[in-house]
């Protein structure tokens, strides 16, 4: 009875074991898609050549057969605790350096503002310009009418043209 | 059959040339006859393109593969209706597409306009028939459709074609392209009036007054073919995204920017008969930034998902937009004088400068994205570095610039022409403003703690109550005045100016696509491989996986997935993702499921399958029901505006007391036209 109980646990053990280790091992497609392991492979540029056909083949989503067995690989990498450097480089020496897509630098983000702001700076002159434009001289004198009722209507019709669409 | 097009094609680029020479010599000699038949020769290369494009309609549809682009974009077991859209397909088809969308415009004007603008017309259709001659340039001598596949100098064909790429196999694709070159190819006659306005030294607004319509028209096919794609990526890539900022939907929405900014601008010219040399640079601005989409798309310059392949015709497309640019600069700087403005600013605080501001967001945002396309390339130029540049970067860089432009779809019409009195201002934000700032604390005090998010729902309030406010302000009186009931009276203040009230109407369908985006960082994902009896849980859904089924038909393989759906326990129904496998293409695509309620979407991708067990991808996506939703109101609101007003519209600008002390322009009698 007790040889038997040890036997069983013999071969018991070394299934649980393997379990437990196949456990640890296998990449789940949850795991393989976390953002820590997209926010490496937006850095990876994908490899499988039907990027320019395929639309769903980015490398931080896509199902081909470069993108996934990538991102189960930036995943191992990154659980036997290698920095996202460290994930990229590899990468780079096993495919090249042309395999490596850099964060955008601050130019990506300073010319825009930057044109905004000079574009507003301009809209800002053309209003200074518009408010203060070249000095009118007063148009040949027509027949002048004093009419306090016209004057009324003048007034009336300056009201509304303030509130024209 | 194949040679009949291509010989179409050649006598239409003919015909296009002696269609520019007859009537600009026309109009130069004054010679109506010759101008007329510059005229009828528009008419000639519409039959003329008609006849090609139908005989390569023809070759799709009957499976002729001798021919390389018919071999090339369909194949035997395609339905017909995608077999016609191969037309749009690919890149030899699709030029032909742009050219015969181009003769049809230019039949329209000259059907439309053979009554008036006598003067302009001989130039509007030289330099339409220009730009056709380009396009048929590349039809009928670069990248021909009527190529035919042989083997040493001998014709031969193919017993199957590679068929049409399955992600355009959707109904959405197949009318996407279509409204989208409507837009494209429709700017082209509102800058080639706007051009030929010019050239005549036409005073007056005379061909924004003709144009008016058309543009607006042409804004809509846009608007609509940017939507359509949009709704296309989101229910057919998979990953539930609906704008991923890729180069290719960049190039369309840079003249729709470009085109919105002229709508607004152009109300200054009217109305005011200011912003005259604006409104040409941004009527050029549109129809170049059309053609720089188009050569983006096809040139290969830049790393596109849905870019065509690369080919030679880059290079043309860069000389005509070089020639293009530099005749329509030296044209404008020529006119300058013809261009002054009748008007003055009264005040800062006016509807005038609110146009100013908008215009400058409008074109700050088609400038970054200008720059954000182009980036890349011209990183990697100077410092030999590839960028990564994917949507994150762009929504940071544009977000902003997006909410500032949605605070002024909100401001920007409250504001009355000349000036605005602190009253009025007083009058028209106080009730809004509160509003905005309590709908912002009840975000926050409620959990939202996406400071982007807070903004845009609460400018998403600010705006729709200022809109609101407008039409029951105007609706009430009309109400009070007319004893009718408030729906009519709404009816009838809209009738009586349809372009205000339909204005509103587009700015509230913006507004709805706001909340619509303002939901995106509140997507919840879930990706699992399951198997039958499996459970996978998103959000609060649970997934139950009831069965994985596969079947085969002629076009492609299918496997589908059953799942039964419960929320927070309560079961909801059934929903069966499925993905196809295309055999000529070689090709997977997803059809996803789609559970979709005004609060949220529940989306589902059968993404792969590995062994026996199936990799679904899950979604929740909130609000994003309210983008489609805010497109309609979009569209329905444009429709308005294009309906003419009850009340017919005549404004009065600002009176002249005086003349410019410096030399004025003097205006030659005949040039002269009464507004």
């Amino acid at each position: 009875m007790k040889r038997s109980f040890f036997l069983k646990r013999a071969v018991l053990l070394p299934i649980i074991v393997l379990i437990v280790i196949f456990a640890a091992l296998a990449q789940t497609e949850s795991e393989i898609e976390s953002d820590d392991v997209k926010r490496v492979g937006t850095h990876i540029a994908c490899q499988c050549g039907a990027c320019q056909e395929n639309v769903n083949c980015n490398m931080s989503s896509g199902q081909c057969h470069f993108c996934k067995p990538a991102r189960t690989k930036i995943y191992k990498m990154q659980r036997a605790g290698m920095n996202d450097e460290q994930v990229i480089a590899g990468f780079i020496s096993d495919y090249g350096k042309s395999i490596f897509r850099a964060d955008p630098n601050s130019y990506f983000w300073m010319v825009p503002y930057l044109s905004l702001l000079a574009g507003g700076g301009l809209v800002w002159l053309i209003l200074k310009r518009m408010r203060h434009g070249k000095p009118l001289t007063p148009a040949p004198a027509g027949p002048s009418i004093h009419d306090p009722v016209l004057e009324k209507y003048r007034s009336a019709i300056e009201h509304d043209t303030e509130k024209l669409d | 059959m194949e040679n009949v097009g291509a010989l179409a094609l050649l006598l239409a680029f003919c015909i296009s040339l002696y269609s520019i020479v007859a009537s600009i010599v026309g109009r130069l000699k004054r010679k109506p006859f010759l101008t007329l038949s510059g005229e009828r020769a528009v008419l000639a290369v519409w039959f003329l393109v008609s006849v090609a494009s139908g005989i390569l309609i023809y070759s799709l549809i009957t499976g002729d593969y001798r021919m390389a682009y018919v071999a090339s974009h369909t194949n035997r077991d395609m339905p017909v209706f995608y077999k016609f859209a191969a037309w749009w397909g690919g890149q030899e088809g699709s030029l032909l597409f742009w050219s015969w969308l181009l003769s049809t415009y230019g039949a329209v004007v000259v059907f439309t306009t053979r009554k008036g603008h006598r003067n302009l017309l001989p130039w509007v259709i030289g330099i339409l028939s220009t730009v056709q001659l380009f396009f048929l340039t590349l039809n009928a001598f670069v990248v021909s459709p009527f190529q035919v596949l042989a083997v040493d100098k001998v014709v031969t064909s193919v017993a199957d074609g590679m068929g049409l790429n399955p992600l355009l196999q959707y109904w959405a694709m197949v009318i996407h392209p279509p409204f989208l070159y409507l837009g494209y190819v429709g700017f082209a006659v509102p800058f080639a009036f706007a051009m030929a306005s010019l050239i005549e030294r036409a005073p007056g607004d005379s061909w924004i007054h003709t144009t008016r319509r058309w543009t607006l028209v042409t804004w809509l096919f846009q608007s609509t073919g940017v939507a359509l794609g949009s709704a296309w990526a989101y229910h057919v890539l998979g990953w539930g995204g609906y704008w991923m900022w890729d180069p290719v939907e960049n190039a369309s929405i840079l003249p729709w920017l470009a085109g919105t900014a002229f709508l607004h601008s152009v109300m200054m010219q009217e109305k005011k008969g200011m912003m005259k040399v604006w409104n040409m640079v941004l009527i050029a601005t549109t129809f170049f930034l059309c053609i720089f989409g188009t050569f983006l798309t096809r040139s290969g310059i830049v790393s596109s998902v849905h870019a065509f392949a690369e080919s030679p015709i880059g290079k043309y497309f860069v000389s005509f937009l070089a020639l293009g640019i530099a005749a329509t600069i030296w044209l404008i700087l020529d006119r300058l004088q013809y261009l002054k403005s009748e008007s003055e600013l009264e005040s800062v605080v006016s509807r005038e400068s609110s146009f100013l501001f908008n215009n400058l967001i409008l074109l700050a945002s088609c400038f970054a994205v200008l720059w954000g396309t182009l980036f890349p390339v011209i990183t990697e130029k100077l410092s030999n570095e590839k960028i990564s540049l994917d949507a994150i970067w762009f929504n940071r860089l544009m977000v902003p610039i997006g909410l500032g432009l949605l605070f002024l779809t909100g401001v920007g019409p409250l504001f009355a022409w000349r000036r605005t009195s602190i009253d009025s201002l007083r009058r028209n934000f106080q009730l809004p403003g509160i509003g905005t700032l309590l709908v912002a604390a009840a975000l926050f005090i409620g959990g939202m703690r996406y400071p982007y998010s807070i903004i845009s729902l609460s400018l998403c309030f600010f705006v729709a109550a200022t809109i609101i406010m407008e039409f029951f302000r105007g609706s009430r009186a009309i109400s009070e005045k007319m004893h009718i009931g408030f729906i009519p009276s709404v009816i009838e203040l809209t009738h009586r100016n349809t372009r205000r009230y339909g204005g509103y109407l587009v700015h509230m369908g913006i507004v709805l696509m706001f909340i619509g985006y303002s939901g995106h960082p509140f997507n919840q994902t879930a990706v699992g491989e399951v198997d039958k009896g499996d459970v996978m849980k998103v959000g609060a859904y649970t997934l139950r996986v009831m069965d994985l089924t596969e079947g085969d038909t002629p076009n492609y393989q299918w496997e589908t997935a059953i799942l039964d759906v419960s929320k927070n326990g309560n079961h909801i129904g059934t929903l069966e993702p499925t993905r196809r496998f295309y055999k000529a293409a070689q090709q997977a695509t997803a059809i996803i499921a789609l559970r979709t309620r005004l609060n949220e979407d529940l989306y589902i991708n059968y993404a792969a399958h590995t062994g026996n067990k199936a990799t679904l991808q899950a979604y929740v996506f909130p609000l994003v029901d309210w983008i489609w939703i805010g497109v309609l109101v979009l569209i329905g609101g444009t429709l308005v505006a294009l309906v003419p007003s009850k009340v017919a519209r005549s404004y009065a600008r600002t009176e002249v007391v005086g003349v410019a002390a410096q030399k004025s322009i003097p205006v030659p009698e005949a040039d002269r036209v009464t507004e």
